[in-house]
């Protein structure tokens, strides 16, 4: 179970107010489309965040696991998106990716990715992903192939992952696991990217 | 090329009043459906597809003088907009218009509070203001006043109260405390109400709400005569002493005493505030999730929900108010409250600090003294996958109506798989039952049932005499069709208005069952 505290366990959030300390990297997407490097975070307590935060160090300007109060959250996304809205992945629960899609509008920023993955009773895992029909193409190849492991493709993509390309479309297919479902509150994964036009 | 129109609408009409439209904004403000941004006016939570409410566009003015140029070419053109101000009316529709390819007219750019006066208490904000902007600026300032906020902390000042929302201070009634208006009409021009109508009137507008003749603020909310740029409303003064209390009731037949024993509290005064009943597993869903006690579909079980109330010291209905004023009048208060409840059996009453590092109990203080928050979005968690719409029907406030309607929902909740996640909101006679309806979006079979579950409950609570007091885009007509006493003379009257002050029909058609002559929501399907 997570708590959400009032103080940020982890500091996670001042990744979002942090000065820069990787090198702003550009990478090219699976599109060709130049992107840039996103934030990611992924709740604590959600069994596939650790290994998505892992696979996504190498492509993200920050990656960490957070524990924090949604008010503060979107607080502190607003203040830094006033001034610099900037990609960003995540693997939370429902309530923060509707929040942050809230944001994302009144900052000019388009929701360009989300994702639903729902553990079953038999061990299977059934997404449904909204995204660049390219890149989400692409995923439903790669979490076939990685079973369970999703989190850490998803990790290996964020980048293009939370960048704009063509018009989303959607698709959901299940993938045979033979896991146990992890007892633990339902996620999603979602991504916004600045469009640099149109905040209020 | 777009490829959502407006109703009836050519692709080369909408191409000219677009392009009209971006000489008025200038182009990053006009947001067609192939710039990515359109997404962010999807109503992307309700039981309905996605694609039944898809704007064709978004415009976005900076101006009253842009506002009224946008309203000239719609009307010109014949082109659909959808006013919103903040947008985030979730449970309720969100951003998105009332159907598909609707024109968002989206004023968040809008965004001034414009005069705070203190000596009188009162705002004059414009429509893109939020809450927390609000909160923030009155803080920056050091004004010894208080906000009223709603518990979406996301939510604005101006669109919440012209959809009748409420909030949880001694203010909570927005509408009650809103004065004087500022309207665009269909033809362009700019209208003050009230006293605003005096050309040097303005010292008087935000304090006298009736002006002379009618009364007509009323008419610019929950309706589309008219597209709303400035409201008044008046400001709570920050009270010397605040004892915000939760009484913990043990069973949920204690709904009736505690609602019968509240009344008279609430029409005395002795509690001003939007005092709230709310139900157990909507005060859990700040600490658990559905998927920690159950796997599988279908409603907890009574057994489950009294080790939730346990594991997390809830009560199975949890009442929630404040005292505000003089530290003696909030004293002498209290003896009588504190008196009244504990004579409920079981009850438990519990103060600030006896729930120090309780986040339910922490939300609600905040709320019941003006500060935005979003802890409540955590019943997004609870089944998780994001899916919500309120079902809010009003009646008196009375133990019978809040018993009879908790059974009637709870059952129908059941019969569709659900569980019941629902509070009583009591003002000064009546109380707002809130039923928050979570489903997992991404499940059509679970979204077509919460869709049937609340279709029937419309009908439920019609035979019972209960109507909503606000709803969802896609529940906007099933409810205007049940307001339907002589004939259906008040909707009746309502589109002869809608008629006369919008002959083109241009003005968010069709938002509360208003829709324009000759058009119904058959020819907008
Ligand atoms: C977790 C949660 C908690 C909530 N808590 C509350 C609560 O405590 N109280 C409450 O009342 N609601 C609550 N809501 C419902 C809703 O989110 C809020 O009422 C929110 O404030 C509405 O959105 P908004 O303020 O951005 O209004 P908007 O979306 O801007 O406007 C709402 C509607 O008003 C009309 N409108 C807006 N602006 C204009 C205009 N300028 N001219 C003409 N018509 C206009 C439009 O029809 C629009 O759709 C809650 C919802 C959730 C999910």
């Amino acid at each position: 179970m997570v708590h959400r505290r009032e103080l940020l366990k982890t500091g996670a959030g001042l990744l979002l107010a942090a000065p820069i300390r990787i090198p702003l990297r550009l990478l090219t997407g699976v599109t060709g489309a130049t992107t840039e490097a996103p934030d990611v975070i992924a709740e604590t307590g959600i069994a596939a965040a650790s290994e998505l935060i892992n696979a996504a160090q190498a492509n993200a300007r920050h990656a960490r696991a957070i524990d924090l109060d949604s008010t503060i959250m979107i607080r502190r996304l607003s203040e830094a998106w006033a001034a610099n809205p900037r990609p960003l992945f995540g693997m939370t629960r429902s309530d923060i990716a509707i929040l942050v899609e809230a944001l994302a509008r009144d900052r000019g920023m388009a929701v360009v990715y989300r994702g639903w993955h729902d553990h079953r009773a038999n061990g299977d895992i059934h997404h449904v992903l909204y995204g660049n029909p390219d890149v989400i193409a692409a995923m439903q190849r790669e979490f076939t192939s990685a079973r369970g492991a999703f989190g850490r493709v998803l990790g290996r993509h964020v980048a293009e992952l939370a960048s704009v390309g063509p018009r989303p479309a959607s698709i959901n297919f299940t993938v045979e696991t033979s896991g146990r479902p992890p007892r633990q509150a339902r996620f999603v994964t979602w991504a916004v990217a600045p469009m640099g036009t149109a905040a209020a | 090329m777009n490829s959502i129109l407006p109703k009836g609408v050519s692709k080369e009409r909408f191409a000219a009043a677009t392009g009209a439209m971006r000489k008025v904004v200038g182009d990053p403000w006009v947001i067609l459906d192939e710039n990515p941004l359109i997404a962010g006016y999807m109503d992307t939570y309700s039981a309905a597809p996605e694609s039944s409410t898809a704007a064709s566009a978004a415009v976005c003015p900076g101006s009253v003088e842009e506002v009224q140029e946008i309203v000239r070419i719609a009307r010109q053109y014949r082109i659909p907009i959808w006013s919103i101000s903040t947008g985030k009316n979730f449970a309720y529709g969100g951003p998105a218009p009332r159907t598909a390819g609707q024109v968002v007219l989206d004023l968040r750019r809008m965004n001034r509070v414009i005069e705070v006066n203190t000596d009188l208490g009162y705002a004059i904000v414009e429509p893109g203001v939020a809450y927390v902007d609000f909160y923030n600026y009155m803080k920056r300032h050091k004004l010894p006043y208080w906000i009223d906020c709603a518990a979406n902390g996301m939510g604005g000042v101006m669109g919440n109260t012209l959809d009748h929302g409420v909030g949880y201070t001694a203010y909570g009634d927005h509408l009650l405390m809103q004065c004087g208006m500022e309207v665009v009409l269909s033809d362009g021009s700019l209208m003050r109400t009230g006293m605003g109508a005096l050309p040097n009137g303005a010292a008087s507008w935000p304090v006298y709400k009736y002006g002379y003749g009618p009364y007509i603020d009323g008419l610019f909310t929950q309706s589309n005569f008219g597209v709303v740029t400035k409201i008044g409303l008046w400001l709570m003064p920050e009270p010397p002493a605040f004892r915000p209390f939760m009484v913990q009731l043990q069973n949920e037949d204690d709904l009736y005493e505690v609602t019968e024993k509240l009344r008279p509290l609430k029409i005395n005064m002795i509690i001003p505030n939007a005092a709230i009943t709310v139900h157990l597993l909507w005060e859990a869903s700040v600490y658990t999730t559905k998927h920690e006690w159950k796997t599988g579909s279908g409603p907890l079980p009574q057994r489950t929900l009294r080790q939730i109330a346990e594991k997390f010291n809830l009560g199975m209905w949890n009442f929630y108010a404040a005292l505000y004023g003089l530290p003696e009048v909030v004293e002498a208060n209290w003896q009588i409250v504190e008196s009244t409840f504990r004579s409920i059996k079981g009850a438990k009453i519990y103060r600030e600090a006896d729930r120090k590092d309780d986040p339910s109990f922490n939300y609600r203080v905040r709320l019941m003294r003006g500060e935005p928050n979003l802890t409540e979005f955590s019943l997004m968690n609870w089944v998780g996958g994001g899916g919500h719409i309120n079902f809010s029907p009003i009646s008196p406030a009375s133990g019978a109506d809040a018993m009879k309607q908790f059974h009637m929902i709870r059952k129908a909740c059941e019969k569709y798989g659900f569980d019941y996640i629902g509070e009583f909101v009591i003002g000064w006679r009546e109380q707002h039952h809130i039923l928050m309806l979570m489903f997992n979006r991404y499940d059509a079979d679970e979204s077509r049932r919460a869709h049937d579950c609340f279709a029937q409950l419309i009908n439920d609570a019609a035979a019972e005499g209960y109507g909503e007091y606000r709803t969802n885009l896609h529940f906007m007509d099933q409810i205007a069709g049940t307001y339907n006493a002589n004939d259906g003379a008040l909707l009746r009257m309502q589109r002869r208005i809608k008629h006369a002050l919008d002959p083109a029909g241009i003005l968010s058609p069709g938002k509360n069952g208003i829709w324009p002559l000759g058009e119904s929501p058959e020819t907008n399907s």
